[in-house]
């Protein structure tokens, strides 16, 4: 393994000599997307490979506080507490850049035979990447990354309660786009700029976003898996920043009342390097393939919703006039549908999901989106009629999507289809883990009216999204 | 006229009021009379968590299970947390003045326990998650000296508790993980076994099964 050659290398040796690696730090998602993994010696990560090394089963079997789901089931796991292992894809290695000894890889959760685990949120990308390979299809994709900046440390943080903190930013005002608060914060996000560079994730643009102390940034599209790492590491990147700096960020969906963190995805297809989305011939542009890939979207949505949305705190950012959609809706140039349509020229014609929270779990939002999409094309399903007008305040006859999150785990149980697409099972598990997330949320006594969220969500998400 | 009555929760109900719908479902499909005589709308209010509920009563159609708003006066006090592992105890507020009404709620939120052995088998036999031929498992009341078996397969659960508690597990008012976390039951099976069983005890408590 170690004796091939890698990247322009003679072995995996030779890389690991020239960017002096001597640790390796492996890193996976959980269900949840937080990122777990392990600090290993160079020795111990060339000797496991390729299969990786060993963690516990509930590390894939666990909610956000590492409990373990000992309620419900699923087969990947042992009949007593096992192992797994975390699978290193080397594809992925890359030097830290600032710490001079340090290597990083990407890891799907696998037997420790090396079978892959259908359940591991990559994995599961992976799965639907390749059924669209098999139609001779491919992605191009980008997320929106949105995220709240403190002057206060996560420790300070903790201490007030999450209460009053301090958002980076020069204005009280809610404006976007200010460059005034937006230079407030470039000391801290030329850092994580310097450290995305430094893992090859190319950035386009970030700016002041419209809640105080509120940032977005745009990264360079990818195909999905690839995209999907990066925003992981992304993340990651911004939370030791933060810490180092001594401030603190959230990816939380909804940390303060009236503003609230999402994740937009931005999708197009292609074929054999074609965009498939836009036809000069077609009305208004809109290819056939589109039209079908949008109509499985829109008729998918509602069951989706509980991935794009996975925590309890998610569900507060579903509000009408609020920013976020609250409708299985489409419409071209439309910010207030579900999916905003671009599709103005061949080479960026494409589809903005727009439902996704800021928490979610990139790898599974991803697969949700392109097995709905794979539902439309194989049932070559027609789109409701575009949604022309502003999508709050509409009639209660146009159906919302679901508003928490046992309504959205019913409504994707209820999904057939996306079950058979996903490997049902899997969603099933997924299904009973927000159930579990549910009654952990009412064994601690929280108030499910309360129109802000409490301590135990802060506790939960704050840090750790 | 039995068949039209139904309990309703709303969308994100909490698990206190599913737990609640579940209990009134069992009550009326007892007696559908029960409703005849109760007020239009009750507040009912949890000691423990503060949190507040509204039952709309309509004889003729059945009771709508909502969250009332923190300034609402309840009616009725009681311990309704679902995850005490046992049936809710209550307290009609002036019960003293309304004693007819006070054996309607009673006879109402009787949580109509089946004796356990009954309960247990109606529970295996019901659960769509639990196979006979996969699993065998074996409940013994310590208190009692009485104990239930079911299924034949190779996968073996051995399930130690007093019959009260037996009870509650099987006629659903606990998961079975609660009550071997806080030490109720023991129990002695593989983790994938006990995670099967309480999963079919959620879908029981939750009223799914």
């Amino acid at each position: 393994m170690t004796d091939t050659a890698f990247k322009g290398e003679v072995s995996l040796d030779a890389w690991l000599d020239r960017h002096h690696v001597k640790r390796v730090r492996t890193m996976a998602t959980d269900l949840d997307g937080f990122a777990l993994g392990k600090y290993c010696a160079r020795e111990k990560f060339t000797k496991g490979l390729p299969i990786g090394h060993n963690l516990a089963d509930v590390a894939l079997g666990s909610d956000s506080e590492s409990t373990p789901h000992l309620g419900f089931w699923h087969s990947f796991r042992r009949n007593v507490i096992g192992d797994i292992a975390l699978s290193p894809d080397l594809s992925t290695l890359v030097p830290d850049g600032q710490d001079p000894d340090l290597g990083h890889v990407i890891c799907d959760f696998t037997f420790l035979d090396g079978r892959a685990i259908s359940l591991c949120p990559r994995t599961k990308l992976k799965q639907q990447v390749q059924k669209l390979d098999d139609l001779g299809l491919s992605v191009k994709c980008t997320f929106e990354l949105e995220f709240f900046l403190f002057d206060n440390s996560f420790d300070d943080a903790e201490r007030k309660q999450y209460q009053n903190l301090s958002p980076v930013g020069a204005s009280p005002l809610q404006t976007i786009y200010l460059l005034k608060d937006s230079f407030r914060a470039v000391t801290f996000m030329n850092q994580v700029l310097s450290r995305l560079e430094a893992f090859g994730i190319p950035w386009e643009a970030w700016n002041d976003e419209n809640g105080i102390g509120q940032i977005e940034l745009n990264l360079v599209p990818d195909e999905p898996v690839v995209m999907a790492d990066r925003v992981v590491r992304a993340k990651q990147i911004i939370f030791e920043t933060a810490v180092e700096q001594g401030l603190s960020t959230t990816f939380m969906a909804h940390p303060q009342p009236g503003f609230s963190n999402g994740m937009h995805i931005h999708h197009s297809l292609l074929r054999a390097g074609d965009p498939q989305f836009y036809d000069d011939s077609a009305p208004q542009h809109r290819s056939q393939f589109l039209r079908h890939w949008l109509a499985g979207l829109v008729a998918t949505m509602p069951a989706t919703v509980s991935y794009l949305c996975p925590s309890l705190n998610s569900f507060r950012r579903l509000r009408e006039f609020a920013a976020p959609p609250v409708t299985a809706t489409w419409g071209e140039e439309n910010k207030s549908t579900g999916i905003r349509l671009i599709c103005d020229a061949p080479k960026t014609a494409r589809i903005e999901h727009r439902v996704g929270a800021g928490d979610l779990n990139p790898y599974h939002a991803l697969s949700v989106i392109l097995a709905g999409g794979l539902i439309g094309l194989a049932a070559k399903q027609e789109p409701p009629p575009e949604f022309t007008d502003l999508a709050w305040g509409i009639p209660a006859s146009v159906e919302r999507l679901p508003s928490d999150i046992m309504t959205a785990a019913s409504t994707l149980d209820a999904c057939d289809a996306l079950k058979q697409e996903l490997v049902a099972e899997d969603v099933d598990y997924w299904i009973k883990s927000r159930r579990h997330e549910w009654m952990t949320f009412y064994r601690a006594g929280n108030d499910p009216d309360s129109p802000v969220p409490g301590l135990w969500e802060f506790q939960r998400y704050f840090a750790a999204s | 006229m039995e068949q039209l009555l139904s309990v309703e929760t709303q969308s994100n109900a909490a698990p206190m009021e599913l737990n609640l719908a579940r209990i009134l479902r069992a009550s009326l499909r007892v007696d559908h009379r029960r409703l005849a005589g109760l007020p239009g709308t009750m507040i009912l209010m949890d000691t423990k968590t503060r949190l507040k509920l509204r039952l709309v009563v309509n004889p003729h159609t059945g009771i709508t299970v909502s969250r009332a708003g923190k300034k609402e006066t309840p009616l009725v006090e009681g311990l309704f947390d679902p995850f005490i592992g046992a049936p809710p105890t209550f307290e009609l507020r002036g019960a003293w003045r309304k004693p007819l009404l006070k054996r309607r709620l009673e006879q109402l939120f009787q949580p109509g326990l089946t004796p356990w052995q009954t309960a247990a088998e109606n529970f295996y036999t019901a659960s769509s998650l639990l196979d006979p031929n996969e699993f065998t498992v074996e409940s013994y009341s310590e208190d009692t000296d009485t104990r239930h078996r079911w299924g034949q397969g190779s996968e073996q659960a051995l399930i130690l508790g007093s019959a009260a508690t037996l009870s509650h597990l099987y006629n659903g008012y606990a998961l079975l993980i609660d009550d071997i976390l806080k030490g109720r039951i023991q129990c002695q099976a593989s983790m994938r076994t006990i995670a099967i069983i309480t999963d079919a005890t959620t879908d029981h408590w939750m009223d799914l099964q």
